[in-house]
């Protein structure tokens, strides 16, 4: 035990020395460390504090009691997870009012002694300033010691009787205040009457749980009957078992239980149903947090690993000296740079860990404000912290293992005669890197033959970067040739990039690395875009609008016409029937789906201008057929004849009993190939819908609204419950849109940390050569063009990288992304976004070095 | 071989002083000094004698507390950074003991860089750095890298690199300090002829047979010239018998 201390003793003091004396690289190495591990406790602690189901917060939601007994409306049976609302399921079909007798006899077989409270819960409308507003509503005995803890008075008193009630200051924001009355209006789930009650405020309560939801409180019968309501009951007494919870749910109750989320039963002790799902959604976040945790680790590596390798190179004389006059073993020279990881390390680790519970305990109070829910009690989740911290020595470890392993190989008389032979780089390392980046492209290939290939393609992601990683120092010294004809500064930078590849090499792939992302997820996006650009199928034809749940349809035009005078309005009837089609000489029946007025079958003598994607030039000849009676249906499909049979296969609405199939004969069959993507609709002529005794409905269509009209419209419609849609062709999400933005900004940070970091540290290093250019003449500005030009090196070259391995997992999950059925799979690159990345960011990176970069030359004549 | 032309570098009444306060350090009082064309002159003194911070005056990369320095006629307080390092490039070559070649470019593109550096395109500059070199006796080794060359090797490079574009001043700073006796001949040999082909040459050395090579030596103590005076005198010098 002594000796293996004694072995790192040395190593560490040097470690801690040296980690003091470079303070400026030992800064940026923390900062490096502990940005994900800031970021992650902050989380983790956010995460703790927000955890409802946790037991402290249990008071929030049973007040003093036991359990909080819920049974929704007309729910006969539940099924529960321990938490009910981390997931429950309902068998409905009540239709009366649950009681407690009942409630009483599921949990303790009978009426007992056990201390209950009721309350009622539902929504109601309340009359506000400018018209009304939903609220939530409470009904309760607020005398009841059990419900002490769910609610807090700031100002007044609970309403004691039902003629009083409180409202939370989300309402009080909203409406009358303390001291005025508050207009109740609920409606009868019964009769369907509506009942306006008019109460006193007497006091502004806020729940301790919910806090931006509008709440108003009663007394039993306060609000009358209301809508939608729940009963509960609070229960105290013993403790309210999992079997009792069991049992209650048989009665159609959700519990929410002190003694049950205080010490859950074990998993299996969940219904058959949730059980599975538990499984199936543990897997899943389990691996997507590995994969993120993975690419983190390696950005962060890569990001550290210049540092540890300018500081392995800096001691590289102590080691030399270390090894000629005291002998040290190549392991000692490995254990000493790896003294500065682990001195990095567990330094990042602490300070980063306590920076995140700082973070968090600043956050918590603004997060508050914005979120619906208050917040537990501030809880710093220790287990998960140590395991976050030691996520930080690890990555530091991991960045000082090739320094550590170089320092140990070198040449110590080489080392002390002050020269070090430019090493040729190793082909054996680069030739590894190309087999795990075929290992890479093979397991994307097969993620994209796979049902749930997307985990395949997400590892096949992280190992074309680790195969990457091997290749880079190649690439770096075939930069380093490449540059013989470039300029002086270029020249110097790619030379001097090649030179010390174990700097440059991290820096240029932790630029690749991320860009692979960016570009691996671009194509992601874009390849989904496409999809349902291409997919899309338009609901009418360009500018036309359908006014759904129309009603009053006279209200309804002169609504529209008063923001659009000039819009024409059409009816267009459709059968709502389920119809099969069997083309006379096919085996199957087509499968004629339209997105057109609902999907249903139109019923018009002409066809309607407002079906999507019919070439004119076949309107006359399909308005003959449909006048023939004939059935007209767009299709690029050819059929095998010219007649389609039609049978009906509908069931009876009252009993949902399937009805035999009814046969309506063979038809004149008129295929037209529509415009573009568009498919379907079937259309039949009005004739031949009354032959076939079809139920028709009538949709109101309106032609001619500008954009701004339509908004207007649309506002205005909801006064009568009208709503409208007017087709405008695809249109791109906008959240695509700002995810690639934030994409490329999140792309361009990192790549900005990298290119920085590196150009820092090789201006450090290149001190004495600058020093030497100055002797010489070289102007003060030399020094910015060297370093802008080895920002150019290092980001140029990364992001060109990036884009060639981004490519492969950004293919290789478009496939399961976009491809459905028929349908797929879509490919489509984001060229503007890589071009933006390969080219702008490296320009941006350079200027923003260029602007940065001192152009002061070192003034010293004699260099050492 | 002295001329009285114009000087080549001048010195007047040149004070340098390090730091502030109690730190304080004088490391040159008012010295004058003067090099002339074809003159090499050697500068010799014990350590902290101000030799180093001369030839860094000298070479415009320091400023003098007070006093003037002049090279070719300018004066170098006259000029701001940019015009000092052009005046580098142009005029004043350097030496260092430590060779201080540029380890990422070959022996040529070190021998080049001032002349790259002043906007000369790269291929005449090449040109220009292989002539340098040929004169070194280094044509064969124009495109090696300084890793793999011996010390004497560098040490040619770097005097072809004082000496590419014809610059009038070659400050070299104990240029044989880490090289053998022979090696540190060889290289004094192409000093000396540089300056007998017109160029003025000031060497710091504190190796008297080194100083054998000089027109005229200069010795410094505590940042003041105590005594200037032919090579022969150099041994009495080092001796002490003139100190005092």
């Amino acid at each position: 035990m002594s000796r293996w201390w004694a072995g790192w003793r040395a190593a560490l003091r040097i470690a801690a020395r040296d980690t003091r004396r470079a303070r400026a690289r030992s800064a940026l190495v923390l900062a490096l460390l502990m940005l994900p591990v800031v970021a992650v406790s902050t989380a983790a602690v956010m995460w703790a504090t927000y955890d409802v189901a946790s037991d402290e917060a249990l008071e929030r939601r049973v007040g003093a009691g036991e359990a909080m007994i819920r049974v929704d409306p007309g729910v006969t049976r539940v099924i529960q997870r321990f938490d009910p609302d981390d997931g429950h399921g309902q068998e409905t079909g009540r239709l009366t009012d649950p009681t407690w007798p009942e409630m009483a006899a599921a949990l303790d077989g009978g009426p007992g002694d056990r201390p209950v409270t009721a309350l009622r819960d539902g929504w109601i409308s309340v009359g506000t300033s400018l018209g009304s507003t939903g609220a939530r509503a409470i009904e309760a005995d607020f005398d009841s010691p059990l419900i002490e803890g769910l609610f807090r008075v700031t100002e007044g008193r609970f309403a004691a009787t039902p003629d009083e009630v409180t409202v939370n200051k989300a309402l009080a924001e909203r409406g009358p205040t303390l001291g005025e009355t508050l207009t109740v209006t609920t409606v009868d789930p019964v009769t369907d009457t509506e009942s306006v009650r008019h109460l006193e405020i007497v006091g502004i309560v806020e729940s301790t749980r919910l806090r931006s939801a509008r709440l108003a409180l009663s007394r039993p019968g306060g609000f009358g009957a209301f809508d939608g309501y729940q009963h509960g009951w609070l229960v105290g007494g013993d403790p309210v078992t999992w079997d009792d919870v069991l049992r209650l749910n048989q009665v159609g109750a959700a519990v929410v239980s002190r003694s049950v989320l205080s010490n859950p039963p074990g998993l299996e002790d969940l219904p058959e149903e949730f059980a599975y799902l538990d499984d199936y959604v543990d897997d899943t976040v389990l691996i997507i947090l590995a994969l993120i945790a993975t690419m983190v680790l390696i950005e962060v590596v890569l990001l550290a690993g210049p540092a540890f390798a300018v500081g392995a190179r800096r001691q590289a004389r102590t080691l030399a000296l270390m090894s000629a006059t005291g002998g040290a073993t190549p392991a000692q020279a490995r254990r000493v740079v790896l003294a500065s990881a682990v001195v990095l390390g567990v330094t990042a680790g602490l300070l980063g860990t306590l920076l995140g519970i700082g973070v968090a305990w600043l956050a918590v109070p603004a997060v508050a404000q914005l979120s619906w829910e208050y917040p537990g009690p501030f809880e710093v989740p220790w287990p998960v912290l140590g395991v976050v911290a030691g996520f930080g020595l690890i990555s530091a470890l991991l960045a000082a293992l090739v320094p550590a392993w170089i320092a140990s190989r070198q040449d110590p008389v080489l080392v002390l005669a002050g020269r070090r032979g430019q090493s040729r780089p190793s082909i054996v390392m680069p030739l590894i890197g190309v087999l795990v980046f075929g290992v890479g492209v093979a397991l994307a290939v097969a993620g994209t033959r796979q049902y749930r290939g997307e985990f395949l393609i997400a590892v096949s992601a992280i190992v074309c970067v680790l195969g990457m990683v091997m290749l880079v120092p190649l690439v770096v010294s075939g930069v380093g040739r490449l540059v013989r004809f470039g300029p002086l500064p270029l020249r110097f930078a790619g030379r001097d990039a090649a030179r010390h590849r174990t700097r440059t090499a991290p820096a240029v792939a932790a630029v690749a690395a991320t860009v692979a992302g960016v570009v691996a997820l671009g194509i992601a996006m874009t390849s989904d875009a496409a999809e349902n650009r291409e997919t899309y199928q338009p609901r009418l034809a360009h500018g036309w609008g359908q006014v759904h749940h129309p009603g009053d349809r006279e209200a309804v035009t002169a609504t529209i016409r008063q923001v659009a005078p000039e819009a024409e309005f059409i009816e267009v009837s459709t059968a709502g029937a389920y119809l099969e089609f069997h083309v006379v000489g096919e085996e199957y029946p087509r499968e004629w789906w339209s997105n057109v007025l609902d999907g249903g079958v139109i019923v018009a003598d002409s066809v309607p201008e407002a079906v999507p994607g019919f070439p004119a030039e076949h309107r006359a000849e399909a308005d003959r057929a449909l006048t023939a009676g004939g059935v007209v249906v767009l299709d690029l499909t050819p059929a095998a004849s010219g007649r389609v049979a039609v049978v009906a296969n509908d069931w009876d609405h009252e009993t949902g009993e399937m009805l035999d199939p009814q046969e309506y004969g063979e038809h004149p069959l008129i295929l037209v190939a529509g415009d573009g993507e568009a498919k379907g609709p079937v259309i039949i002529s009005t004739r031949l819908a009354q032959d076939w005794g079809l139920d028709t409905s009538s949709h109101l269509l309106v032609d001619g609204l500008s954009r701004s009209q339509a908004v207007d419209a649309e506002e205005m419609l909801a006064v009568l419950d009208a709503g409208l849609y007017v087709e405008r062709g695809y249109r791109e999400d906008r959240s695509i849109l700002i995810a690639k933005l934030l994409l490329g900004l999140l792309g361009g940070v990192l790549m900005l940390g990298g290119t920085i970091t590196a150009t820092a540290l090789a201006l450090a290093d290149a001190r004495p050569d600058l020093a030497t250019m100055s002797a010489v003449g070289a102007p003060p500005r030399t020094r910015r063009r060297i370093a802008t030009s080895y920002a150019v090196v290092v980001s140029l070259t990364g992001a060109l990288l990036g884009v060639v391995v981004g490519f492969v997992p950004g293919w290789a999950i478009s496939v399961p992304l976009t491809h459905f059925g028929d349908s797929g799979p879509f490919f489509e690159v984001p060229w503007l976004m890589i071009g933006a990345v390969v080219l702008g960011l490296p320009v941006l990176t350079a200027a923003v070095i260029a602007a940065t970069a001192r152009t002061r030359l070192p003034m010293v004549a004699r260099l050492d | 071989m002295i001329t009285d032309s114009q000087p080549v570098l001048r010195l007047d009444g040149v004070t340098r002083i390090h730091g502030e306060g109690a730190g304080e350090v004088h490391a040159l009082r008012g010295i004058g000094f003067v090099a002339r064309p074809g003159e090499l002159v050697a500068v010799m003194g014990p350590s902290g004698s101000g030799k180093s911070t001369l030839l860094a005056l000298a070479g415009g990369l320091d400023t003098p507390t007070s006093g003037t320095v002049t090279v070719e006629g300018v004066e170098l307080g006259s000029l701001n950074a940019k015009e000092r390092a052009r005046l580098r490039r142009t005029s004043i070559g350097y030496v260092f003991q430590d060779f201080n070649l540029i380890p990422a470019l070959t022996a040529a593109e070190n021998v080049a860089l001032p002349v790259e550096l002043d906007g000369v395109r790269t291929a005449t500059a090449r040109k220009a750095a292989r002539a340098a070199l040929a004169e070194v006796g280094l044509e064969d080794l124009a495109d090696r890298f300084p890793d793999e060359m011996s010390g004497g090797q560098q040490q040619r490079v770097a005097i072809a690199r004082a000496v590419v574009g014809n610059r009038r001043l070659i400050l070299a700073d104990e240029p044989t300090g880490a090289l053998d006796s022979h090696t540190g001949e060889e290289v004094l040999r192409l000093l000396r002829a540089r300056c007998d082909a017109g160029a003025a040459g000031v060497l710091v050395t504190h190796e008297a047979r080194h100083a054998a090579w000089a027109d005229r030596v200069v010795f410094l103590r505590d940042g003041v010239v105590i005594d200037e005076s032919g090579a022969d005198a150099a041994d009495d010098l080092l001796s002490g018998k003139h100190v005092g």
